[in-house]
């Protein structure tokens, strides 16, 4: 593998059922990201984009095909090498955000690294530097349901981020969010990204918010149909979303020769 | 169709919800063993003898059941309510696809009646079993031959067992379908079950431990000093102060569990603080419903303690010290009697009983040495400093009864006397025995008695009537000088012979004693007409007691068990983020353990506390221990309630480990997908 190539997802499918029920979510998706790239996945309900990423975190085996994360081939992780990949090796930021809402922020923040024997005493000066760059610092004492919905979305990118994963996994991050929450959230998941060269996945059917990332992935039907890549010399993030809005309607247009 | 749906429902239903399946068997066996009392041997041989003892009882019975049904009520409604809510989803779906709501009602009533019927079909044999091995226990224990047994089966307690049973359980569900069908369909499918996290500021919560531990300790010590008047306000006020005391002490438990994370939380790494903020949530958001489990657990085992303890210490005092005591003077029947069956080997002995009075006797010197060196309230006996009234027994008869019970004879000289009292309630036994220690005197008639330190409480005849608070034995000699004109004994004592009684069973025996007497026109009292009449009641009393006891630990546990799977089902998300943040499902069912250990522990140990001052309140007030019966045996009986309750605590323990393990391991990250 490249050393620039931080995942590689190599002729991936993935078939639900058997017989007459026989569903093939994914048939044979191929594709690289490379560290520090903010990537996105978009398409339409049922095209497989949530399949592929859960195939990715690991939270369902692909029928055939490889997922390397670095050397290690993510499908055939069992057990106790599953559990250290998950939490530790990935960060998962989920649309409903999944906060355990019996504890504080601080405590879900460092949950990842409790399960991993790291304590909060460790973890210290990595918790106030997310905190600060989430902007959550005074609500980390508090319940969940005593924060509002951006800052219950910045704690889980806090907590998604803990463990310095190798890459950032997001399910429509957006998308139980209100536009102004959406927008801080994007940002400083950009800022990470752009700062700290995160490497970051992202699944959405919002343009508005795969127009943050570097390089969009469009899927139909299980395949990939469309790739289309910022361009480093200056193109500005509307002009990037007339893009992909261009792509999408071209999609749901049923065109098959986009671009 | 509707029937298919109906049976797959309700199997899917006890497969569920086995705890309190379980538990609803288990509430079917103890209506039975209730109500089937009357034909346990033991029963249908007294109520031959005593009809009326047997009535009193009976009526006694429907009033238990009903109260039990009360409670188990309750039961059944939580426990519906918590697999209806798991269902709504279900019941949503079936509305919107047309299913009208009379059918939907129709379908939760079936399928409630369906699995009544099961209980009762798996509940009947096995309360059948129990109750045949209760009767042949009681039987063999008060001396019924094995070849008097009959079949305990009851057709009037399976009838009232299966119509009680089905009539709560369709109560419950009628009050919570007719809620589930006025609801409308886009509320049962888009239903909550995860309710939202309640806060409390550390404060208030400090604030309600705090008033919590003071009230109870409050009322446990009150309960000490105080129960003892058998006052009602002081009844009124332990049972308030105990009762806020434990509410408050479980409303404010979170906060303390809080301060527990606080501290931690800095070294704490695995599931740690995940495992305690759920069992913080857990006692935080249904305080009032583990306040109440706590209760009755306290109820249950002081019950347990008091049943237990009432049969046991009642069947002490009782025991057998003669068959039957003639207060004819005619001896000449008696004599006559004894020529013809002595020899078959029915009666092995026969003795006269001297006993008479004096209104002259000084006893102020046992009242110094009372006053003197014992504690006790001079109320008690501060009679001895004015009365001069007192019993005596003749030395040989009172040997007699001594050597029939083999307890060692007492030895006296003709100035000396041993204290008798049958006020073998009183828990000052040693206390007199300590004082006679030091030797006070009783003069009558001009003669000086030195008491020996021994207090003697024997029943000196069959008919438990007859009571001597205060009497003094002194030897024959001292007697005949002292009473000359009491020649004819007070009574004659006969005691059956051993033997026969272990070939043909103590109560037979007695009976035919009884019949043999009953001939002769003496005026007679047996053992089973006096004495077995008494302990007839004490031990159906604790029977009684014992049942409830009984029943409420299981309502207690099973409320316990399933409010902490109700919990863990509707957190069922919050496991799965788990496993998606990478803990396994070994560190899942380990905290899932954990939980379950520290919820019971927490609620157990508060009643358990609660049970430990409710014993000593029991014993140092109103339940007084006879004397005869050790305080070591005691301790005994409660330690093996305790014991008891730990058992059953710990069964209940591994069948919710059981059942949330079961749960958890269903879990899985791919079930996640959209």
């Amino acid at each position: 593998m490249k050393t620039d190539v931080i995942l590689k997802v190599d002729n991936v499918t993935k078939t639900f059922g058997q017989d007459l029920s026989k569903t093939e979510a994914l048939r044979g998706i191929s594709f690289d990201v490379l560290k520090g790239e903010f990537l996105g996945i978009m398409g339409a309900s049922g095209s497989g984009k949530t399949t592929l990423l859960n195939c990715i975190a690991t939270m369902t085996k692909p029928s055939s095909g490889k997922i390397l994360l670095g050397d290690d081939d993510l499908t055939l992780l069992k057990g106790a090498k599953l559990s250290e990949y998950r939490g530790s090796r990935i960060g998962y930021l989920f649309q409903d955000f999944e906060l355990l809402d019996n504890m504080t922020a601080r405590e879900n923040i460092i949950l990842p690294l409790s399960l991993h024997g790291i304590t909060e005493k460790q973890a210290e000066d990595r918790l106030r530097e997310l905190a600060e760059h989430f902007d959550i610092t005074d609500v980390l004492d508090k319940f969940v349901s005593q924060m509002s919905g951006g800052q219950k979305q910045r704690t889980a990118a806090a907590r998604a981020l803990i463990s310095e994963p190798d890459i950032l996994l997001m399910d429509e991050p957006t998308g139980a969010l209100d536009s102004r929450n959406s927008k801080i959230v994007l940002d400083k998941l950009r800022q990470m990204n752009t700062e700290k060269k995160s490497s970051i996945v992202m699944v959405t059917h919002d343009a508005r918010a795969a127009s943050y990332c570097s390089r969009v992935l469009f899927i139909r039907d299980g395949r990939l149909f469309h790739e289309l890549r910022r361009s480093l010399s200056g193109e500005s993030q509307d002009d990037f979303y007339e893009k992909i809005i261009t792509v999408t309607a071209q999609m749901a247009g049923g065109n098959n020769n986009v671009i | 169709m509707l029937f298919k749906q109906i049976r797959r429902n309700a199997l899917r239903s006890r497969r569920d919800n086995t705890l309190f399946f379980g538990s609803l068997i288990a509430a079917v066996i103890s209506f039975y063993t209730l109500l089937s009392i009357r034909s346990l041997d033991v029963m249908r041989f007294l109520e031959t003898i005593e009809s009326d003892a047997v009535r009193k009882l009976m009526t006694l019975i429907p009033f238990v059941y009903v109260i039990s049904l009360f409670f188990v009520f309750f039961l059944v409604y939580f426990a519906y309510r918590y697999q209806l809510d798991g269902r709504s989803k279900e019941f949503g779906m079936y509305m919107m696809l047309g299913m009208k709501r009379s059918k939907l009602f129709s379908m939760l009533m079936g399928e409630t009646f369906f699995n009544s019927i099961v209980s009762v079909i798996i509940g009947i044999p096995l309360a059948l079993l129990l109750t045949e091995l209760i009767s042949l226990i009681t039987a063999r224990t008060i001396g019924l031959s094995a070849a008097s047994h009959h079949v305990s089966f009851s057709l009037p307690a399976v009838i009232l067992t299966a119509i009680g049973f089905a009539a709560v359980q369709l109560i419950s569900m009628l009050f919570l379908s007719a809620k589930i069908t006025r609801s409308e369909p886009a509320k049962l499918i888009s239903h909550q079950k995860h309710q939202q996290q309640k806060l409390m500021s550390v404060k208030r919560g400090t604030t309600y431990l705090i008033s919590g531990i003071f009230l109870l300790v409050f009322c446990y010590a009150f309960a000490i000093l105080k129960m003892r008047t058998l006052d009602s306000r002081v009844f009124m006020t332990v049972v308030i102060t105990g009762t806020a005391g434990t509410f408050l002490l479980m409303r404010g438990l979170g906060s303390l569990i809080g301060y527990i994370i606080n501290n931690k939380r800095s070294s704490a790494s695995g599931l740690y603080i995940f495992t305690f903020r759920q069992i913080q949530e857990n006692i935080t958001s249904k305080n009032c419903v583990l306040a109440v489990s706590s209760l009755l657990i306290l109820i249950a085992v002081s019950c347990l303690t008091f049943g237990i303890s009432t049969a046991v210490s009642y069947s002490n005092i009782y025991y057998r010290t003669v068959d039957a005591s003639v207060l004819d003077t005619d001896t000449e029947k008696l004599d006559n009697l004894l020529d013809t069956d002595t020899k078959t080997g029915f009666i092995s002995e026969c003795y006269p009983v001297y006993l008479s009075n004096d209104d002259s006797v000084d006893l102020n010197d046992i009242y110094r040495c009372l006053n003197e060196f014992t504690d006790i309230d001079e109320d008690r006996y501060s009679y001895y400093k004015d009365t001069g009234y007192a019993y005596f027994i003749s030395l040989s008869g009172f040997n007699q009864i001594l050597k029939t019970n083999d307890k060692p004879q007492i030895t006296l000289n003709n100035d000396q006397a041993a204290f008798y009292t049958s006020d073998i309630f009183s828990n000052d036994t040693k206390k007199y025995e300590e004082a006679f220690g030091h030797k006070p005197v009783i003069k009558a008639q001009g003669k000086s008695f030195e008491l020996i330190d021994k207090v003697y409480n024997e029943n000196i005849c069959a008919d438990r009537a007859i009571t001597l608070i205060d009497s003094f034995i002194i030897t024959d000699e001292q007697f005949s000088i002292m009473f000359p004109e009491a020649a004819t004994p007070f009574c004659c004592n006969i005691r059956l012979d051993d033997d026969y009684i272990n070939k043909n069973g103590l109560m037979p025996s007695i009976l035919k004693l009884d019949d043999m007497l009953s001939v002769t026109g003496l005026e007679y009292e047996t053992y089973l007409k006096g004495i077995g009449r008494n302990l007839f009641y004490s031990i159906a009393s604790g029977y009684i007691t014992i049942y409830i006891g009984l029943m409420f630990l299981i309502i207690a546990n099973t409320f316990i068990g399933l409010k902490f799977l109700m919990q863990q089902r509707d957190d069922r998300h919050r496991y799965l983020t788990l496993l998606t943040l990478g803990a396994d499902t070994g560190s899942l069912l380990k905290s899932s353990d954990k939980q379950i250990n520290l919820f019971f522990t927490l609620i157990l140990s508060i009643s358990g506390v609660s049970c430990i001052f409710a014993v000593i309140t029991m014993y140092v007030s109103f339940l007084n221990l006879p004397a005869g019966v050790s305080f070591s045996k005691i301790l005994c009986i409660c330690a093996a309630a305790f014991i008891f309750t730990a058992a059953a605590e710990l069964i209940y323990l591994n069948i919710v480990k059981m059942i949330s393990r079961r749960q958890l391991k269903t879990l899985s990250l791919s079930g996640k997908e959209a």
